[in-house]
């Protein structure tokens, strides 16, 4: 007789979540679901409004990365008018971009994550937390407040203020970048990437120490799918759609590339992506259609972890040398699958982002006030694609000629790795549950596991939360076996 | 100087009642004579500690989903976190306990909460929340020393205040 284990809400993330984990009659894992419980519904209540309104109302879809949602939105709006935007209005979303990632990664390591490296999986969960962190590792806490201030000060330089400037819109942005700015961004530059550096030395150290989480912590084949420039390098902000195998090579359908092109244009999404739905959750399962035979077949990652593993280099001098550290982790030329190692992914691509914002901000160009492209609709369907810290984010808008929303479309990058993180959530639970006893141990690899993702349950169901910690252990017959609660 | 903090999303109607007050109160001290630093977000982050370095004292303002009465309720923070699960975003209490932590200051602080019903996509509140704002912006205007003592603006006790 089968029994079922639910871990209901997962913390540490953001939203809300539940794990169910189904034992078979010999009390081993055949089966574990993450399901989110919350609803999405922000794409119908933007039908009916302006376009131009877009940026600002998506922006509040999340607290968190408001900024990813305005770059789509503001890119869909170009579509919509027909334009490209000036150069420095694109340096300068880049530049915002890059402080999004930061300030997101950041905290995801520095304060979700790093408690679970420094205090250890099996420590007292009452300890392992941000105040635990505080006082085992100061400076790791406040290394992360720091590089998280340092983002969000970006942010509001650019834009007025750190959560949800009205600044990017569509046609390029608002305001110029005034000197005093940029070299006020320019000098805290040095202190910032020094604590990154400080983070991935860390990181490369201990990771030694999590030779098993490194296997069992979504550790399979599975496609991978990020933009990179048309050169192949790391890209945040546009660039071509790439997908590649498990063994590194392109999956992308030859039908679809020209010779010599690293990916397509993301506009084309469709043409690769679908969607489909399970009635026991609320977050939908996009899956890559040229492999989707069936449904996990189409399984990809997107974020940090399929960024690294889809460019072909960085494009920085520090990023690029981590880079070549990180792909030690796997055989020679093929991808990094655990998914484990998203944590490091995330400290790469900190440094990849401040030394990009570096060098943008060394440009004198920068400053130029020619930033907005003037237009009406010229187009009435848009779609705006840009790399969020969680992976790819699709805005699709479709319009009349008076700029109204028919039909928005949101394709978010927690969604993109729901099977994944189902995947992941399976392959701990085969490891580490045995019985039908809960144990700590057990509950806080399966959580990891899931923050290894950094999901955002806002994003992607485009509603609000925060969780504790609710565990039951059911029978076959929905029986109470054992139970749990963390607060 | 003292931080008022508002938070919550306006496009999720009652959510956003928190921002609004804390605006009111915001502009309110400080035509009294009140020094203040107004903040606006859609959830705490740990960054924000950073803002109240060099304060005398933190309000915090936020929509209440789970409320006895349809009030606007007043109370003392203490650092204690009732939680110390930590997410995308923070309690006041995580704040504060951050600050102290990390910084060595310790803040006297409040909790301001609107009730609130509605937390569907949208714009505009409740006309039971609104009905709980306009109440407590006369019950302000009309004492706003009986709420925010001047002498002793944010000294806290264990008095929790309903307006």
């Amino acid at each position: 007789m089968g029994k079922t284990l639910t871990i209901d809400p997962v913390t540490r993330i953001e939203g809300h979540a539940k794990i169910t984990i189904h034992l078979n009659d010999a009390g081993d894992v055949e089966d574990a679901r993450f399901h989110v419980t919350e609803f999405r519904g922000f794409e119908k209540f933007c039908e009916g409004r302006s376009f131009w309104e877009m940026p600002g109302i998506t922006a509040r879809v999340c607290g968190i990365c408001p900024v990813s949602h305005l770059m789509a939105s503001a890119k869909a709006g170009d579509a919509v008018l027909g334009v490209h935007i000036p150069p420095v209005a694109e340096k300068l979303r880049r530049l915002m971009n890059w402080a999004q990632i930061v300030q997101s990664h950041a905290l995801s390591f520095f304060h979700l994550s790093a408690p679970d490296f420094l205090l250890g999986l099996d420590s007292d969960p009452a300890k392992r937390n941000i105040v635990g962190l505080i006082e085992t590792h100061p400076d790791i806490a406040q290394n992360g407040i720091r590089l998280r201030k340092f983002g969000q000060d970006v942010i509001r330089l650019l834009g007025g203020r750190s959560v949800h400037p009205a600044w990017t819109v569509p046609g390029g942005v608002r305001e110029p970048l005034a000197n005093e700015t940029r070299e006020k961004i320019l000098k805290q530059l040095p202190e910032v990437i020094h604590i990154a550096e400080r983070a991935l030395d860390f990181m490369q150290e201990v990771q030694s120490n999590f030779e098993q989480e490194s296997h069992t912590f979504g550790e399979f084949p599975s496609l991978f799918m990020g933009l990179v420039t048309p050169e192949g390098g790391l890209e945040h902000y546009d660039g071509v759609l790439r997908v590649v195998d498990a063994q590194g090579n392109n999956a992308l359908p030859m039908s679809l590339l020209k010779k010599g092109d690293e990916g397509i244009a993301s506009t084309r999404y469709k043409e690769i992506i679908g969607e489909s739905v399970e009635p026991w959750t609320y977050l939908k399962f996009p899956f890559f259609k040229p492999d989707g035979t069936d449904l996990f077949s189409g399984m990809y990652r997107v974020g940090p972890l399929a960024r690294l593993n889809v460019c072909k280099f960085a494009g920085t001098p520090r990023a690029d040398q981590a880079l070549r550290r990180f792909r030690q982790l796997s055989a020679y030329g093929k991808p990094v699958l655990s998914s484990f190692h998203y944590h490091y992914a995330r400290l790469i691509e900190i440094v990849f982002a401040l030394e990009k914002m570096w060098e943008t901000l060394e440009d004198r160009d920068i400053t130029n006030t020619h930033i907005r492209s003037q237009a009406g609709v010229n187009q009435l369907v848009g779609v705006g694609v840009s790399e969020a810290p969680r992976g790819t984010l699709f805005h699709e808008y479709h319009v009349d000629e008076q700029g109204i929303l028919k039909k928005v479309n949101l394709l978010i990058a927690t969604g993109q790795n729901n099977m994944a993180m189902n995947e992941t959530v399976k392959q701990i639970a085969r490891y580490y549950v045995k019985g039908d006893k809960l144990t700590e141990g057990m509950l806080n690899r399966v959580e990891a596991g899931i923050r290894c993702f950094d999901p955002c349950l806002s994003c992607s169901t485009h509603a609000l939360g925060q969780m504790p910690l609710h565990i039951q252990l059911l029978s076959a017959h929905n029986k109470l076996v054992d139970e749990v609660f963390r607060h | 100087m003292y931080v008022v903090v508002g938070y919550g999303n306006v496009l999720r109607r009652d959510d956003g009642a928190g921002l609004i007050l804390a605006q009111h109160i915001a502009d309110f001290l400080n035509l009294k004579g009140v020094d203040v630093l107004h903040i606006s977000v859609q959830q705490l982050a740990p960054e924000l500690i950073y803002d109240f370095v060099g304060a005398d004292g933190v309000i915090f303002v936020d929509t209440c989903a789970i409320h006895a009465d349809p009030v606007v309720c007043v109370d003392p923070i203490f650092t204690q976190p009732v939680s110390m699960t930590v997410g995308h975003h923070m309690a006041p209490e995580m704040l504060l306990l951050l600050l102290e932590k990390l910084l060595d200051i310790s803040l006297p602080a409040w909790m301001v909460r609107v009730p609130g019903w509605d937390f569907g996509f949208g714009e505009g509140m409740s006309s039971q929340t609104q009905r709980a704002l306009t109440h407590f912006g006369d019950e302000l205007e009309r004492d706003w020393q009986a709420i925010f003592p001047a002498e002793s603006l944010f000294q806290t006790n264990t008095t929790r205040r309903a307006y």
